[in-house]
């Protein structure tokens, strides 16, 4: 028995595991602690002569283009192997529209005719890395911030919480303050923009954007002189640099900031996981290492549980924050490849031949496939 | 060749559909059919150094994770290194005594360090000691999440291989518990094992229960990474901090000061061999040896598909007529009879191929390939059939074979026939008529489509038991690109 | 305009090229052919040991607020002036040690240290001061800080010295006594 594992184990060659992200795509192999590449999620595009972006489709043809000529990318440029008869596993959002999963299982099964896809969602990959059995898992990307509780390995659907509050929300927050910084309308191109936060932002603390808001507005940090090829320099401001990000936080009658979308997630879940998930948070994604971000997250939940309406409804005082095994922006594709390595694929992959066949996905937003077997309605959805 | 640089004028349609220039296709000799990249199939045939030109087998790559063990790339701008030389003296040169510099010379020693010829980065800079050897023996790091990360890959490998022990034993008994409710786990889940044992499930007993008895959960704290106290007062250095790409050029540290930089070892090069989806016969095999840039196999279309170029054109108005030069060459080593025609009237070269497809499919158990390419390829023919038709004369055109002798002689002859221009070997300049649709808007650029019948002669040697004709009239379809309508 | 070209000895100058105000060249300092050096300004010091390639064009530009008596454009020693590159800086002072690779742009408020490097292809308009250790490249105008200033061209400039007398015609130097601002910039250049 052992001998023909060890066979089969020799056969079966290593799966890659994809994070296709909307600004950064993660690709690397199962089994490894960091993935080989992480690109932008774009290609060059010949016709068109520029790059162009996977998310920007219209049809879904484009998007099957676009999709074909990123894994081509990935494949033959970064990590160099054969995408036939290997087993891929994705990564995926939980909220990912139901054209970009069947498009993209459409290109790995047909177009590169690897052997079988491990369809895995992100928030419980984020758990498997921290091997904890219950944890909250707050992911900060591109375009959206997720919250999402990971109970015992299932995902506690009906509290999952999603708000456009990711980095697109402080880039068009920092374009705006550095607009008013210089007195001009500067039109930076997105890299610009990205790479001043990445190098001047960071995220106050509670009091001093307290005192931002109300005024007297605290001592500004320093302001910096962003040079731009072929243009002068721009002025950063210590105030720009300070209050980017504050559209996370920004609260409003919809209470839909980040503090309260991870409160609102702790409050739909069952109780008896409450306290469980408020001490086993787990901050990823890109924007998460901005720095500050995590401490002000913290600082924003432990007075907000005070307020109504939280304070009458949880009983939490507590919040402790784990640290990934790996960087914020891979912990959902590190989740991806420790799960991959460990059963290499094999048991919950779907098969080449069964896609064929069924031509469809599971997923859990269809009744098809969360209708339990003893359903009164199952048998009509059989047919 | 004007193709690399300029915009592509005439494109052909591929047999999926897609519209590419000739240099781009390729050409399936054993389905006799036009093939592009989108519809072929990519493979890894060799990895090599672009740098060194240095062969790596393919075991070894993945071993080296794909890249090179002697060059290295610039983490700061992603150009290449270069190793430099310096003389550097040694310790005891240093005396106050040692001032004569003929003494000095003599003991000095060749240091080699990294340096960047673009962004001028050097391995100094991030205070890397230069080597005594020219190449390797540069410092290595390893992942400071490595040993948390095998931790985890241990646990989950023993859960994977308990739930895999379980699985038999149930089917031993044939003791089938179906759980009555689909969970998520079901759908996607590494963790079913996982949830098991933390639910205080009795596991089975195994050697994997050490790793997973051993096995401690990630622990939370309440503290949180705050921001450093001197972040108010701190003057930004702008040139200190990395930037996205730098960080993310070695996903493993992602650094985010510039004094952590470390030199990137290259990437690996690939050659790659492409085959075709249908036959999976090769289309192309490059060369083993990474400085040769030929083929073993290279079935390009140039070489077998004749090749139309416009040598002039007038401009398109709507609904009047304007002439066209084109210029037909036969690539091959055979006589070619050629037929513009329209391509409306093309045969429905799709249908009789099905059934054939189909049995292919069905062997290779699924080919939805063909449903997207056909209904793609449908969709861009009736664009481009709208903008001007080509009057196509009826006669049959003879190309003789490309014979390189034949292109030093320099008498063009002169044909009868009132379309043709000249003549000259393999080659055919004709005079056409455009006649341009009276609803064009103007200012849309201006297409025209044109088909071609030509005879084929296929050089294949038939396959004993299938004996092939070697003469075929095959098809294809091309758009000229004619500037843009004028008003 | 008065031509008042001053070459120091040991300064290689070739004959073919274009030198137009009051320009000083410092001994060790190469000149190749097809350089243009147009001083209307004020006076152009350029210091020991530079290399000034083909094409390449250093102009003092003319100001509306001119001082009187003019400025002098003082160029460090060891600079490296590569193939088309072209300075118009009006102010005052290059330091030493820089190179500004092929067909790179320094415009007017452009104020350069010591040991900067800027780009093949950079184009610098803006106003703007460059620290010492700059280095600017690529379309986009990266920018980093070297460790060190850029190594000079002793033996480039050693070969360059010898090789040119047997392909060019040279000026010769019209100067025997070095002026003092010249040799107390030698000193305190950093001995190679």
């Amino acid at each position: 028995m052992a001998l023909y594992e060890g066979i089969a184990l020799i056969q079966e060659k290593q799966a890659v595991v994809l994070d296709l992200g909307t600004d950064y795509t993660k690709f690397g192999f199962t089994g490894e602690a960091a993935p080989r590449c992480i690109i932008r999620s774009e290609f060059w595009c010949p016709s068109e002569r520029r790059y162009k972006r996977v998310y920007d489709y219209r049809t879904p043809e484009e998007l099957y283009d676009n999709l074909v000529n990123m894994l081509h990318l990935l494949y033959f440029r970064h990590v160099l192997v054969n995408p036939k008869e290997r087993k891929v596993v994705v990564v995926e959002s939980l909220l990912t529209p139901t054209l970009f999963r069947e498009t993209l299982a459409k290109v790995l099964f047909t177009h590169y005719e690897v052997s079988g896809v491990v369809w895995a969602d992100s928030p419980r990959l984020c758990a498997l890395t921290l091997g904890t059995p219950v944890s909250l898992i707050v992911s900060i990307g591109a375009r959206e911030a997720e919250v999402c509780a990971v109970v015992h390995a299932s995902v506690v659907l009906r509290a999952l919480q999603s708000q456009p509050l990711a980095a697109r929300a402080i880039h068009d927050e920092l374009a705006r303050l550095l607009d008013e910084d210089n007195n001009t309308e500067l039109h930076l191109s997105e890299q610009i923009i990205e790479d001043i936060k990445v190098k001047t932002c960071f995220v106050g603390n509670r009091e001093r954007a307290q005192q931002w808001a109300d005024g007297p507005a605290p001592t500004p940090a320093k302001s910096v002189q962003y040079p731009l090829a072929g243009r002068p320099a721009i002025t950063v401001s210590g105030r720009t640099r300070e209050l980017a990000a504050e559209p996370l936080f920004a609260r409003d009658n919809e209470l839909a900031s980040l503090p309260d979308i991870v409160l609102q997630c702790i409050m739909l879940c069952p109780i008896d996981a409450r306290r469980a998930l408020s001490e086993n948070i787990l901050v990823t994604g890109g924007t998460a290492t901005l720095p500050g971000l995590k401490a002000r997250l913290a600082h924003e939940l432990r007075y907000l549980v005070t307020q109504p309406p939280y304070s009458d409804r949880l009983c939490i005082r507590e919040f402790k924050f784990h640290k990934s095994p790996t960087h914020d922006n891979t912990v959902a594709w590190c989740g991806g490849a420790v799960g991959g390595a460990a059963d290499a694929g094999a048991t919950r992959a779907l098969p080449r031949d069964v896609f064929a066949r069924t031509r469809r996905l599971r997923d859990w937003a269809c009744l098809l496939d969360n209708t339990p077997p003893h359903h009164p309605h199952r048998d009509q959805l059989d047919q | 060749m004007a193709y690399l640089t300029q915009p592509d004028y005439v494109k052909y349609v591929c047999s999926c559909g897609q519209l590419k220039p000739i240099t781009s296709l390729y050409f399936c000799r054993h389905c006799l059919k036009i093939r592009c990249g989108f519809c072929i199939c990519h493979e890894v045939d060799s990895h090599h150094c672009a740098n060194c030109l240095e062969n790596m087998p393919s075991s070894e790559a993945r071993l080296k994770k794909n890249r090179c063990s002697s060059c290295f790339d610039c983490p700061s701008c992603f150009h290449t290194l270069s190793t430099r030389a310096t003389m550097a003296a040694q310790r005891q040169a240093q005396d106050p005594a040692g001032g004569d510099a003929k003494v000095e010379n003599k003991q000095t020693k060749k240091m080699y360090y990294l340096s960047c010829f673009n962004c001028r980065w050097t391995s100094r800079d991030v205070g890397i000691p230069d080597q005594s050897v020219a190449s390797g023996g540069w410092p290595e790091r390893t992942n400071p999440f490595l040993s948390r990360y095998n931790q985890l890959l241990d646990y989950y490998k023993a859960i994977a291989q308990q739930e895999k022990q379980e699985k038999l034993e149930r089917e031993r008994k044939k003791f089938a518990i179906r759980g009555k409710y689909i969970t998520l786990t079901d759908k996607t889940g590494l963790t079913g094992a996982m949830a098991r044992n933390i639910a205080g499930l009795p596991t089975s007993e195994s050697g994997s229960s050490a790793a997973i008895a051993s096995f401690t959960p990630s622990q939370a704290s309440a503290e949180v990474d705050e921001l450093p106290d001197d972040v108010y007062t701190k003057d930004v250095n702008l040139k200190q901090i990395t930037s996205m790409s730098q960080r993310l050029a070695s996903p493993e540290w992602q650094p985010s000061s510039v004094s952590r930089l470390h030199p990137l070892a290259k990437l690996l090069s690939i050659k790659r061999s492409q085959r075709c989806r249908v036959c999976d016969h090769n289309l192309t095999k490059p060369e083993y040896n990474p400085g040769s840039i030929k083929f073993k196999i290279e079935l390009l279309a140039y070489y077998h598909v004749p090749e139309v170029k416009i040598i002039s054109y007038e401009t398109v108005k709507p609904g009047e007529k304007s002439a066209l030069l084109l210029k037909l060459t036969n690539p091959t080593g055979h006589e070619m009879q050629i037929q513009l025609m329209q391509p409306e009237d093309l045969p429905p070269v799709e249908e009789r191929e099905e059934p054939k497809s189909i049995e292919k499919s069905l062997e290779k158990s699924l080919n939805l390939e063909k449903d997207t390419s056909s209904y793609r390829a449908i969709e861009r023919v009736a664009e481009l059939g709208s903008s001007s038709r080509v009057t196509a004369p009826e006669a049959t055109l003879t190309l003789a074979q490309r014979d390189d002798a034949a292109e030093y002689d320099d008498d063009a002859q002169q044909d009868t026939s009132d379309f043709i221009l000249w003549r000259k070997s393999n080659k055919l300049a004709l005079r056409l008529e455009v006649t341009t649709d009276a609803a064009a808007t103007p200012g849309a650029p201006a297409r025209a489509a044109l088909a071609l019948q030509y005879s084929y002669r296929n050089t294949v040697p038939p396959a004993p038991a299938a004996p092939q004709q070697a003469h075929h009239t095959l098809y294809t379809t091309l758009l000229l690109d004619l500037g843009v309508v004028s008003g | 305009m008065s031509h008042n070209i001053k070459i120091l000895p040991g300064a290689t100058v070739c004959e073919d090229c274009t030198l137009e105000g009051d320009i000083t060249i410092g001994g060790g300092t190469v000149i190749h052919p097809r350089v243009t050096i147009i001083a209307e300004g004020g006076p152009i010091i350029i210091a020991e040991y530079c290399i000034i390639e083909e094409y390449s064009t250093i102009i003092h530009k003319k100001s509306d607020n001119q001082e009187v008596p003019p400025k002098p454009l003082f160029i460090g020693a060891h600079n490296v002036f590569e193939v088309g590159c072209r300075l118009e800086s009006p102010c005052g002072h290059i330091g030493e040690s820089n190179v500004f690779e092929c067909r790179s742009f320094v415009g007017v408020d452009v104020k350069v240290g010591s040991g900067c490097v800027i780009g093949a292809s950079c184009n610098l308009t803006a106003p703007q001061t460059l620290a010492d250790n700059t280095v600017i490249w690529g379309s986009e105008h990266h920018i980093r800080e070297a460790l060190e200033k850029q190594p000079s061209q002793l033996l480039q400039l050693d070969f360059l010295s010898k090789v040119m007398p047997n392909y060019h015609r040279l000026r010769k130097p019209n100067v025997h006594k070095r002026p003092p601002s010249a040799r107390q910039s030698q000193e305190s250049s950093p001995r190679p």
